[in-house]
């Protein structure tokens, strides 16, 4: 964004020059595309610092809506902010085919997706068993440990005997679970774990745990799954 | 010649053939004409220089030449039955610390210039001497008997070799890792005393290089300090050579697997030869 210098050399026929220069820009992040509600906030948001949103240039951004809108809905969105005296000058984030249209459609700018920005969600807030994701594609072998902080383990290979592998969200093998695994170790108790066959020394979710009672035995060549019911530790075939 | 490629025989537990498997292995190599030099990583408790029959002849050690106490050529000795077959033999009077990761890798890469391969028997355990040994390890061989509890330490090892090699830390293409199976019991893994062949491949999931019988030739060949693969006339050396071939490409097919079907009399003789086995 360090775009400074001037782009281009003026010459004494041109009519005008361009310059590059930064700007400080508000972002609206939409999570909710009902115009209603948007209204709604607005007002709200507007009565608190009337001054600030006088004529203030509007930065769209529709990453966290379950779907982009369409010419239509953006059309209402921008109508609602005219009203309120706040002038939508482009939309910022991931592009797709149907926002690049409706946005073409509304004459809006489209903004490169901007990378250092790290700006808390709001919709993060009210998902908070959304958990990142951690991959291992190599078999886990006795005597290692594996912790998945905050996010899901996923394990493309199995888990031996004397190995022992921990998630605060849910854990997947794609393999033979014959060590020890524990989901939701940070205490959520709708952490599952999944595995294509069940020789576990221990299964463990939110501290709930059960030893290995011949699970082998008991469920030979089944794909199995381990979750709370009413803080009773089940585990049952997929 | 440039580059050898770096193998490391290893398999967490004691006793269940790495020093045999190494010794076997580098002449196997160096009887097909490749530039082999065999290290004893195993200090304090050194053991290949008897098995290759050359504890005789051991002047310098690793730890003289890591301490530049002695360059590389005075340490090696040159075997005597297989041209192209270097030893580079342990101390006996120092410990595993003795083994520095630089000492080590300057030797090494002495080394590499120098040879095609470059073998280096582990010590037993998964510390420093463990450690150092499949550090710098292009492909590691896993020495496992048909028992739970070298299984267990056989996937131990495979952990660390997996997160504690150079490769691995480096994040380049993880260590080649082979399985072989040693002193190997047809007979008790049909009695259900012994794991077979498949539950070991299961457990461990790495490719199966080869698997040694039991066999009286590898005492005999420990005793007579010369490696058990030039008995060519025992099963064991067979099975050795099989091994060498695939780790080298070819095609073999496992041999040994089965119970031996027999006449009366070759029964007769091979349970008296059974009982005089150990």
């Amino acid at each position: 964004m360090q775009t400074d210098e001037a782009v281009m050399r003026p010459s004494t026929k041109d009519a005008f020059q361009l310059k590059g220069s930064l700007f400080t820009l508000t972002i609206m992040q939409v999570v909710d595309l009902n115009c209603d509600k948007i209204s709604i906030q607005l007002d709200n948001v507007v009565a608190g610092a009337p001054n600030f949103f006088q004529q203030a240039p509007m930065v769209l951004d529709f990453n966290h809506c379950k779907q982009p809108p369409t010419t239509q809905q953006l059309s209402s969105i921008c109508d609602a902010l005219q009203k309120h005296n706040i002038s939508p000058i482009g939309i910022c984030g991931d592009h797709s085919d149907i926002l690049r249209q409706a946005a073409a459609e509304n004459h809006l700018a489209l903004f490169p997706k901007q990378k250092t920005e790290k700006s808390p969600s709001p919709a993060k807030t009210d998902a908070s068993t959304r958990y990142k994701t951690r991959l291992i594609t190599q078999p886990v072998r006795s005597g290692q440990q594996i912790y998945a902080k905050d996010a899901d383990l996923i394990v493309t290979a199995s888990v031996s005997n004397g190995a022992e592998i921990l998630a605060d969200g849910n854990i997947h093998i794609y393999g033979t679970l014959k060590g020890r695994a524990l989901a939701g170790v940070g205490g959520d108790q709708d952490a599952r774990i999944f595995c294509q066959q069940l020789e576990a020394e221990l299964v463990s979710i939110a501290g709930l745990y059960q030893l290995n009672e011949d699970f082998a035995q008991k469920y030979p060549n089944k794909n199995m799954q381990i979750y709370l019911d009413n803080e009773r530790l089940c585990i049952s075939e997929l | 010649m440039a580059d050898a490629e770096i193998v490391v025989i290893t398999s967490g537990k004691g006793g269940v053939g790495k020093t045999t498997t190494s010794a076997a292995f580098a002449t196997g190599l160096a009887m097909r004409g490749l530039k082999t030099v065999v290290i004893d990583f195993d200090v304090g408790l050194r053991n290949l220089d008897l098995i290759m029959g050359c504890e005789r002849r051991v002047v310098y050690d690793f730890v003289n030449v890591i301490n530049e106490e002695a360059n590389i050529h005075q340490a090696m000795i040159k075997d005597k039955r297989a041209d192209n077959l270097y030893i580079l033999p342990a101390s006996q009077t120092r410990d595993k610390d003795a083994l520095s990761k630089e000492g080590v890798e300057r030797v090494i890469n002495q080394l590499k210039e120098e040879f095609d391969y470059i073998v280096c028997d582990s010590p037993a355990g998964i510390e420093t001497g463990a450690q150092m040994a499949l550090y710098f390890a292009d492909k590691a061989i896993i020495v496992t008997n048909p028992e739970v509890s070298s299984v267990r330490d056989s996937d131990r090892i495979l952990g660390i070799l997996s997160s504690k090699s150079k490769r691995a830390e480096e994040n380049l293409e993880p260590v080649k890792e082979m399985l072989l199976l040693t002193r190997y019991e047809p007979y008790r893994v049909e009695r259900g005393d012994m794991l077979s062949v498949q539950d070991v491949e299961e457990i461990l999931s790495i490719p199966l290089l080869g698997v040694i019988p039991e066999s009286k030739a590898v005492l005999r060949a420990s005793n007579a300090g010369s490696p058990v693969i030039l008995d060519e006339q025992s099963d064991a050396g067979q099975a050795y050579h099989d091994a060498v071939s695939r780790f080298l490409g070819e095609d073999k097919p496992h041999r040994f697997l089965e119970i031996e079907k027999k006449g009366i009399l070759q029964r007769l003789f091979k349970s008296k030869e059974r009982e005089g086995a150990y």
